[in-house]
């Protein structure tokens, strides 16, 4: 037998468990090397005339790619192969196989299609796709069985906890399948606008069955789901600097009844918060936009209780490897763990980006910088600094834990994790800076008919950030892929293969507020209700006066 | 941690909770008490129709700038991949800007620099906010709505003149020295293939000594008013230089402007090129009814790459 089978002969679920996460690689191999193409663009160099990427006919092409790419397709493989296995380990229990194997072939399947539409260049639509530009049948048919997909993992892992609940009679759901099923259900309230938007709409468009689709109606499905799609993003870091990362530094869960609450409270205040992202939109009362941004400002007390809560539980593991006084224990962190030190650099980078969301939910302020290049700034930092980093640093105890491979070196994944936090920050300065210029976001302003000067004056030094910040991120996904590669084909077998390191919990309770929190399907039905209230008169209104509009395929 | 540690870290954690709580009300005490001050910059929606329907009011069917009352003027502008018509809008200075804005086509943006102005165009919607200009000085509009190839080009200007001036323009008009030709241009045709008629490298192409000679091959002309009229996709070469761009058809350009645009473009730049396209000619080809990818077709028929 070979020693690959002994591997997973036992444990079939890491075999999956692999194939998501090196699937989620993949795509992110591509979409991030486009990235640093589109940091030049925003340092006012055009690239994309020289043809060094035959396969990419415009900026605009490339800039769909990187952010489907990553945005959508990197983080669902991954976090589908995350919170489906660590819930699995954590509970004890056997997943469906077959059922799970299905759902991993149709996000593959799903992948592929809309790579394939994008790199035709039929569908420079971006990750948003508003209505009218028009993509493939093929485009939108393949983000929808991604999300499918994702539903059915998600269906999978609220069985095995059923299954786990009527075994173990009386007692709470353990801590990080609780975080995990929260997401889950979240994410499958949220997921209902883009499916409606895709299955009901954009389809049947895309194959010519209608004339026509209403752009804000369209629009405001994307954001139903494209607000808390940022915290399907986000809560798998947290479950990890909650219920695995105090185990890495040697402390312990600070509060079971607070990290519950905070995913109660994600349940129930990530969705109905979408107008956030509209407040632009004519179509859309400026009543309904208010209330979102008061939601919006709420949303924000389940991040900042977490600062609190995993603060605690990495003092505490600071302490007992002897750190004195009030910061003392910082130091003492094990910092030359890369794993370890890229999610504290995660956690650094999440104060700014957490900050700047609140400047992006004020209903004032964010009229000033909607568009510009402030928000991909934002974005990089949140999703592609605190999540991306986050995940990035996971890998390496992940990816030996899951192939019984030491970690090819530890050198180059601290070097990895580094170069990624400094890149982040020299990239996201810079396009913080030029939004507060008005440099739109989405432009390819290297290539202009009017000099760039002349409309985009005084920003040469925060493009120069831009820049400079694309370069190091480059370096660091070339240290990264090293890592990977060599760990899968080089590193040693079964040498320091790590356990999941799941945190000791020792205040758990089966009674009180941990109990009322673990009625899930109570809680799910209020987030529904929310949701629908939010959402309900403003949809009917826009219903009620709908309008057709053809699409175009401008590119 | 023992028990001791435990009740510390509740107690600090219980204060922690309602101090984000409260700084979250605060925030949201903060926002509204500045939109209940100052809220011209929200966006309202004017009208919600067909494009058609809206395209055909007083408002639209012949944007600019009119003097509304005193002191006061309506803006109505049509956004388009990607031109704003009118590109450019001259107006006085401490006097209150009312802004209708609506789009033809697809999704765009209207920012106006140097201001809190900030709204998103949505064909079907017309779009409407306020601003008084406290200097005078010229003001760019930026699309910041990614609409197409030619995006980062999609730019407009206001230029807004001292009180004084602004009077004195309106009460002596310079006389209208360009062509319609050089007009439609102007407004339409110039953000991608700019005023110069040079184009731009990998996207648009050059027309300045192109069109000219394109005017001289045998079925160049009908080919010219196809392209005018249906638009044109596909890969193309122009000058050894390969261009990707697109073109949209410009049906909604009258018979007479379609005509003398292609005639401007095929002389104005003091190319020797036949310029003889007659509204005739335009009405002819309209039966066509092609699309962009069928005069791609007709550009290679005429041995043009």
């Amino acid at each position: 037998m070979s020693r690959k089978s002994k591997v997973f002969t036992g444990l079939p679920e890491k075999k999956l468990a692999l194939a998501f996460i090196l699937t989620a690689f993949a795509a992110l191999f591509l979409g991030s090397n486009l990235g640093p193409f589109q940091a030049f663009n925003y340092a006012g160099l055009n690239i994309y005339h020289l043809k060094f990427m035959p396969f990419v006919n415009s900026y605009y092409q490339g800039l769909t790619l990187h952010g489907v790419l990553n945005a959508l397709v990197f983080t669902t493989f991954f976090i589908s192969g995350l919170l489906w296995y660590l819930p699995a380990k954590e509970m004890n229990i056997r997943p469906n196989m077959t059922f799970s194997w299905i759902s991993y072939f149709v996000m593959l399947l799903g992948l592929v299609m809309a790579a394939v539409a994008i790199l035709a260049n039929t569908s420079n639509v971006m990750y948003t796709f508003y209505a009218p530009l028009k993509g493939h049948w093929g485009f939108y048919l393949g983000l929808a069985l991604v999300v499918v997909a994702s539903l059915m993992v998600a269906f999978e892992v609220v069985r095995m906890r059923q299954v786990w609940k009527k075994e173990n009679p009386g007692k709470v759901t353990p801590i990080v399948t609780f975080m995990s099923v929260m997401l889950w259900l979240m994410w499958a309230i949220a997921s209902v606008g883009i499916v409606v938007e895709v299955v009901v709409f954009l389809i049947p468009w895309s194959f010519g069955l209608l004339d026509g689709v209403d752009p804000q109606i369209t629009k405001s499905l994307f954001w139903w789901t494209g607000h808390p799609i940022v915290y399907f993003w986000l809560l798998p870091a947290y479950v990890s600097w909650y219920g695995l990362m105090p185990k890495q530094v040697k402390g312990e869960l600070a509060s079971d009844s607070l990290t519950r609450l905070v995913f109660v409270l994600f349940l129930l205040f990530s969705t109905p918060v979408g107008f956030h992202h509209q407040f632009t939109d004519p179509g859309i009362p400026a009543g309904w936009k208010m209330l979102h941004s008061m939601m919006t400002m709420f949303v924000g007390v389940p991040s900042l209780i977490t600062a609190f809560t995993i603060g605690a539980s990495l003092e505490l593991g600071g302490r007992a490897l002897g750190g004195k006084g009030v910061l003392g224990w910082i130091k003492k962190l094990p910092w030359n763990d890369p794993s370890v030190a890229g999610q504290l650099m995660a956690m650094l980078l999440f104060i700014p980006a957490g900050a700047g969301g609140i400047v992006l939910g004020s209903f004032n302020l964010n009229i000033m910088l909607h568009n510009t290049a402030w928000i991909p700034g934002h974005f990089h930092i949140t999703v592609g600094g605190a999540v991306t980093l986050t995940f990035i640093a996971m890998t390496f105890w992940l990816l030996p834990h899951l192939t019984n491979r030491k970690l090819f070196s530890k050198r180059l994944a601290l070097g990895t994790v580094w170069s990624w936090f400094i890149g982040m920050i020299f990239f996201s300065t810079g396009m913080h800076w030029e939004g507060l210029l008005l440099i739109p976001r989405r432009a390819h302003i290297s290539n202009m008919a009017e000099n760039l000067q002349g409309v985009y004056a005084g920003a040469e030094f925060p493009m120069m950030l831009t820049g400079i910040g694309g370069g190091i991120l480059w370096l660091s996904i070339a240290l990264f892929f090293t890592v990977i590669l060599g760990t899968i084909f080089l590193g040693k077998k079964d040498v320091d293969v790590p356990e999941v390191p799941f945190v000791d919990n020792k205040w758990a309770s089966d009674t009180g507020l941990a109990a009322a929190m673990d009625k899930i399907w109570a809680w799910f039905a209020v987030a529904a209700l929310l949701v629908a209230v939010v959402y309900a008169p403003t949809l009917y209104e826009l219903f009620s006066t709908y309008v057709s509009i053809p699409g175009q395929t401008p590119w | 941690m023992n028990e001791k540690q435990h009740s510390i870290i509740e107690r600090w954690e219980r204060r922690w909770l309602g101090l984000a709580s409260a700084m979250s009300l605060v925030f949201v005490i903060l926002i509204a008490a500045n939109l209940a001050f100052d809220s011209n910059n929200v966006v309202q929606l004017k009208q919600r129709a067909n494009p058609a329907e809206i395209l055909a009011t007083d408002i639209f069917s012949n944007p600019g700038v009119i003097e509304t009352s005193a002191n006061k003027y309506r803006v109505a502008m049509v956004a388009q991949t990607f031109s704003f018509n009118p590109s450019e809008v001259r107006l006085p200075v401490d006097s209150e800007i009312e802004f209708y804005v609506t789009s033809k086509d697809v999704l765009h943006g209207f920012q106006i620099k140097s201001t809190n102005t900030n709204m998103e165009i949505i064909p079907g919607e017309v779009s409407y906010s306020s601003y008084t200009f406290k200097k005078p000085g010229e003001y760019w509009v930026i699309c910041n709505e990614y609409c197409g190839i030619g995006h980062q080009n999609m730019l407009g200007k206001i230029v807004v003149l001292p009180k004084a001036v602004y009077a004195q323009e309106q009460a002596n008009p310079v006389a209208e020295e360009a062509s319609l030709g050089q007009s439609v241009f102007e407004t339409n045709c110039a953000s991608c293939h700019q005023a110069s008629g040079a184009g731009l490298a990998g996207v648009f192409p050059p027309l300045k000594g192109n069109l000219a000679a394109t005017s001289k091959l045998d079925g160049g002309k009908d080919y010219l008013v196809n392209t005018a009229l249906f638009g044109l996709s596909g890969s193309i070469k122009v000058d050894g230089g390969s261009y990707n761009g697109v073109m949209p058809a410009w049906t909604q350009l009258s018979d007479e402007e379609i005509s003398a645009v292609l005639n401007y473009a095929i002389s104005g730049w003091g190319d020797d090129g036949v310029a003889d396209i007659t509204e005739a000619d335009v009405a002819a080809a309209r039966t066509n009814s092609y699309s962009s990818e069928d005069v791609h077709g007709l550009r290679q028929a005429l041995g043009l790459e």
